[in-house]
């Protein structure tokens, strides 16, 4: 054997070494749309041989219905016109055996002197890395539903409490009902407060329910962050009158509008607020302060409770050091609004000192008009 | 001595209650919605038996009866109240020391109210 022949036949079996280390698909396909190389990976998927695959066509190889239904041979002949890179696109492509992958694909021209000869056909098996994502929003979904019903928890008091005011209206005025002797008047009295104390027990169930419905994962809309604080405000205002806690809202006239989804944003001022009241009582003033400037809203939530020790404000986010649950929580609040307010695109910031209260600093970026 | 009721409890309703239900029974009350309207009735009043919640917006129910036995130290309190567990402690205590003769959940029944009432009025004279 020459020693050009020699190189040549080392050269091959290098690239194919090369190719075949490659975790992905990489096919070789030319201007008619037979595949020339194939490495592995595609081998190994498809569960064939490179006799069943080389020096055919396409459509002999792949199944129908990718061809039918995905964008790939006309991206594949684009490449072969413009000479650029075609973009990549997902597609599903059923395994032998049935299992059904995910595929994410590009088209890249082999550069050659003049025109293009070939083109790269690389496909990447994004099966696994999807499922891990799925996996990772439902864990997120379901730590928020956790964190929730933690909060739910802590609200208990003051919900039974609010709840009892308007059934002890309801059996007072039934207790009224049930004499012989009333007056018209005073029996329309006592039905208008049991059907008042009805609707307004019904409406703190409603905002129960509406809190502790699970959050789907949903597009960013632009709302009111004012309706949801106030909203948030609401479910926390029995607690802190149990707890004796003054709330101190200043909030802006009007609207202050920004992108977001309403039931996580609730969940970060939820868990701001419980950790406050959590930090004072009994008594103690919560403020809620929003103030919006250029294109960012501010909104302090500070207590006048314990504060946080210098060593622990450092890694309060942090979701493997935080303490900030205690005895109440998950530990998992602020790291939760942490991970709620970065999705955001905002910022969260504490600043605190043992025995001078916390305030709590969200940031957020406001609605273009 | 057919002296006033202190209704204390920050829902109106509730107070319309009481007002009701006592008058109904030839009684007579003042209600306030706050601690300060509590405190500043006795300023000029006399009261036979006040019913304070435990939850009102200026301060705790425990805490308005210590500042109104300041007020007048022959005034006797029944707390009323929607039950919390982290409260039972300090009611009982409260009741031990004194403080206060009664706790009565919310809900109540209106013989509950009546039967408290004439329970302090027997004591008051007894035959």
């Amino acid at each position: 054997m020459s020693k050009k022949l020699a190189d040549e036949k080392r050269d091959e079996n290098l690239y194919e070494m090369l190719l075949n280390a490659v975790p992905s698909s990489v096919l070789l396909v030319g201007r008619d749309l037979r595949i020339t190389l194939a490495n592995r990976d595609f081998l190994e998927k498809c569960r064939r041989t490179k006799e069943e695959t080389l020096d055919r066509r396409l459509p002999e190889v792949f199944p129908p219905a990718i061809l039918e239904h995905t964008e790939i041979v006309r991206r594949i002949q684009s490449v072969f016109e413009t000479n650029q890179p075609a973009t990549g696109e997902r597609i599903a492509y059923p395994a032998p055996g049935g299992q059904m992958r995910i595929y994410y694909y590009r088209v890249l021209p082999l550069p050659d002197r003049d025109n293009v000869e070939f083109a790269i056909l690389v496909m990447e098996d994004v099966t696994e890395r999807e499922r891990l994502s799925a996996d990772i929003r439902r864990l997120g979904a379901q730590l928020l539903q956790a964190q929730k019903l933690a909060a739910l928890g802590v609200m208990a008091g003051g919900i039974a409490h609010e709840l009892r005011n308007p059934l002890t209206i309801c059996s007072s005025s039934a207790q009224f009902l049930m004499q012989e002797h009333i007056t018209p008047e005073f029996r329309r009295e006592c039905a208008q407060k049991m059907q008042q104390g009805m609707q307004r027990a019904s409406a703190i169930i409603e905002r129960l329910l509406k809190f502790t419905r699970p959050a789907e994962p949903r597009d960013f809309v632009k709302l009111d962050l004012l309706a949801v604080l106030n909203e948030t405000l609401d479910l926390v205002a029995d607690q802190a009158k149990i707890q004796n806690i003054n709330v101190n809202a200043q909030l802006p006239e009007a609207p202050v509008f920004v992108q977001g989804d309403a039931h996580l944003l609730q969940q970060v001022f939820m868990n701001l607020f419980l950790n406050a009241l959590h930090a004072m009582s009994p008594g103690g003033l919560l403020s809620v302060i929003v103030q919006s400037a250029l294109r960012q809203v501010t909104v302090q939530v500070a207590d006048t409770g314990h504060g946080i020790a210098a060593a622990d404000l450092g890694n309060l986010f942090d979701p493997f050091q935080s303490k900030s649950g205690g005895r109440e929580g998950t530990g998992l609040g602020l790291p939760l609004c942490h991970a709620i307010v970065k999705q955001h695109a905002g910022a969260i910031a504490v600043d605190s000192a043992p025995g001078q209260g916390s305030i709590f600093t969200v940031r957020l970026d406001l609605s273009p008009p | 001595m057919n002296r006033e009721y202190l209704i204390v409890d920050d829902e109106p309703d509730l107070c319309w209650a009481f007002e009701k239900l006592l008058a109904a029974h030839g009684l007579l009350c003042q209600t306030a919605q706050t601690a300060r309207a509590a405190l500043d009735l006795m300023k000029a009043r006399r009261f036979q038996l006040a019913f304070l919640d435990v939850t009102l917006p200026d301060m705790n129910g425990l805490e308005l009866a210590g500042r109104l036995r300041e007020l007048d130290p022959s005034l006797r309190f029944v707390i009323v109240s929607g039950y919390l567990p982290r409260e039972a402690a300090a009611m009982a205590q409260a009741q031990a020391r004194g403080l206060i003769c009664a706790f009565i959940n919310k809900p109540f029944l209106h013989e509950e109210i009546l039967g408290v009432i004439e329970k302090l009025a027997a004591s008051d004279n007894p035959r």
